[in-house]
């Protein structure tokens, strides 16, 4: 029998749902596992155990009198602690809001509660989802479960390493310029930025509200659906916030994908940015896959990387800036050094360069919707490289190393990042796959296929766990 | 000096007129970090035509308090 940790929530859902599985069961079986191992790796800055056990008990009672609510009920699942949580500390792992307590949830919050999921705590980030893998903050960083040595990517770190580590079934990050699919990549699991307006970000702690997104990650990308049907909702207090209707991902994943249409950005990997031959390896090879699931794929051309990263890189400074500039000017002690540095960035763009950056994100949102006139999904590496050691990342956001993540920022568009296998190392390669504004179904039903049809979701990280028990012993 | 500052301008007397305070360690790694920005900068300043305007994640109305 599959131990509890490694269930998805798809194999889990009916289990609860036929009551032959307890959300309490589940739930004290993941804290318990948490307060094991999670001092190995960060992953949780709070663990809400007396919480948890309560939501538990109630998703059972309800269950139990037969009012089961769908297939996130009783499921565990974490949060970025840049997610409000009414009554519970959201730090943005900063000093500065060491002791900052929300009135109300964020929408994505109340959204996931309402669906009966059960919170089990608040997850590491970079802080304030920009300052990199920093030890100089009032909690470590969150390390990465398939080798605790090496670096889980930020900044939705603690989401990433939490799932891979089967510390939740669930988790929320957010991504500015590729904070969920970097720690997906880098972790070895399923990771989807949404197009931007289809999950609110009101209540989520801001770093540019303009390139700002909320999305789950999971093991899966099935999982990543089934946590969309409870998100995606209209959002009236989100200026972004989109109103396209119901969207059934559920259902899409299960359609097949014979026929699709994939667009291989070959360019960015082969032209304009290098990547490890062990990734694009993993990449020629998941081409394949998509062949065979019956997919045509052909080479296409986009504006090259750098004229993405530009306008990107203009206005995520310039509006976290805006939003940090009074608290860097009274209390810039409480900053780390690597928040503090890329924050401060801001101050230095000119007015007139952050409205044209807008202009030209104008154009390449334009020229990006005129190759999906030929094709159904776009296809990248998700980062150049695996997971590097712990602290290692060098300055990943400088000019001349240009993200295959931040593009989709500037466009919009949904953007998924699953797992093609893994480096001789044994550290998960990436795949980055990309769909048309709120066709986040169809890229999600196309990594649902992949995984179905390739063994790499059958591997879990399991050096952590040894690790843990040899230092026991 | 950078080409984002006027001439005479620097990094460290932008930062004192901004009130923002930083250390050796934060001000070499943002003068790199600036010298990045008008780069990026640089790409963007060029001829446009005046119908090519702005494009906007965010509505300029709506139906919730932004409070």
């Amino acid at each position: 029998m599959t131990a509890l940790h490694d269930l998805t929530i798809a194999e889990a859902a009916p289990l609860l749902k036929s009551r032959k599985l307890s959300p309490v069961e589940l739930t004290a079986a993941y804290l318990a596992r948490i307060d094991r191992f999670d001092a190995d790796l960060n992953a949780y800055i709070l663990v809400l155990h007396e919480q948890a056990m309560l939501a538990a008990r109630k998703a059972e009672a309800e269950i139990m009198r037969g009012g089961y609510k769908g297939p996130l009920h009783g499921v565990p699942i974490g949060l970025k602690d840049i997610y409000n949580t009414a009554g519970i500390t959201t730090t943005g792992h900063s000093a500065l809001y060491k002791n900052h307590v929300p009135q109300e949830d964020a929408t994505t919050t109340r959204l996931l509660a309402e669906a009966g999921s059960i919170l089990l705590g608040k997850l590491s980030t970079w802080e304030f989802a920009i300052g990199g893998t920093s030890f100089d903050l009032p909690w470590p960083p969150a390390r990465n479960p398939w080798n605790t040595a090496h670096d889980p990517a930020g900044s939705s770190s603690g989401s990433g390493a939490a799932i891979a580590a089967g510390l939740a079934m669930g988790s929320m990050g957010t991504d500015t310029g590729g904070s969920i699919r970097g720690p997906a990549a880098w972790c070895g699991i399923a990771g989807i930025k949404p197009t931007y307006g289809l999950v609110s970000r009101r209540g989520i702690l801001p770093l540019s509200f303009s390139l700002d997104h909320g999305g789950p990650m999971c093991w899966t990308s099935e999982d990543c659906a089934l946590m969309m049907d409870a998100l995606a909702r209209h959002d009236p207090l989100d200026p972004g916030s989109a109103n396209v209707g119901p969207i059934d991902f559920a259902g899409s994943v299960a359609k097949s994908v014979k026929g699709l249409r994939i667009g291989v950005v070959r360019h960015f990997f082969e032209q304009d940015a290098e990547i490890e031959p062990e990734l694009k390896a993993g990449i020629e090879a998941a081409l394949g896959t998509f062949r065979d699931l019956g997919c045509s794929v052909v080479d296409v051309k986009l504006a090259p990387l750098q004229a993405y990263a530009d306008p990107a890189a203009l206005i995520s400074r310039s509006e976290a800036f805006a939003i940090h500039e009074q608290s860097l000017m009274t209390s810039p002690e409480l900053y780390g050094e690597l928040a503090r540095q890329r924050i401060m960035m801001g101050a230095f763009v000119r007015a007139s360069d952050y409205v044209n950056a807008v202009r030209e994100r104008g154009e390449l949102i334009r020229g990006m919707a005129k190759v999906f006139e030929t094709v159904d999904v776009l296809v990248t590496p998700t980062m150049p490289t695996v997971a590097p050691k712990l602290g290692e990342l060098g300055n990943m956001m400088a000019r001349g190393r240009p993200s295959f993540t931040r593009v989709f920022n500037l466009t919009g568009n949904p953007a998924l990042s699953v797992c093609p296998g893994f480096s001789k190392a044994g550290l998960p390669l990436n795949l980055q796959l990309i769909g048309r504004p709120f066709q986040d179904d169809l890229v999600l039903r196309l990594g649902s296929a992949f995984e179905k049809a390739t063994p790499y979701r059958e591997a879990r990280p399991k050096q952590w766990v040894e690790q843990a028990l040899a230092a026991a012993t | 000096m950078t080409d984002a500052l006027p001439p005479n301008d620097t990094v460290e007397a932008r930062l004192a007129a901004y009130g923002l305070k930083a250390g050796p360690e934060t001000l070499a790694a943002l003068k790199t970090a600036v010298a990045d920005l008008d780069a990026a900068a640089q790409s963007v300043r060029v001829p446009r035509s005046y119908l090519q305007e702005p494009v906007h994640a965010l509505r300029l109305w709506t139906t919730g308090s932004a409070a």
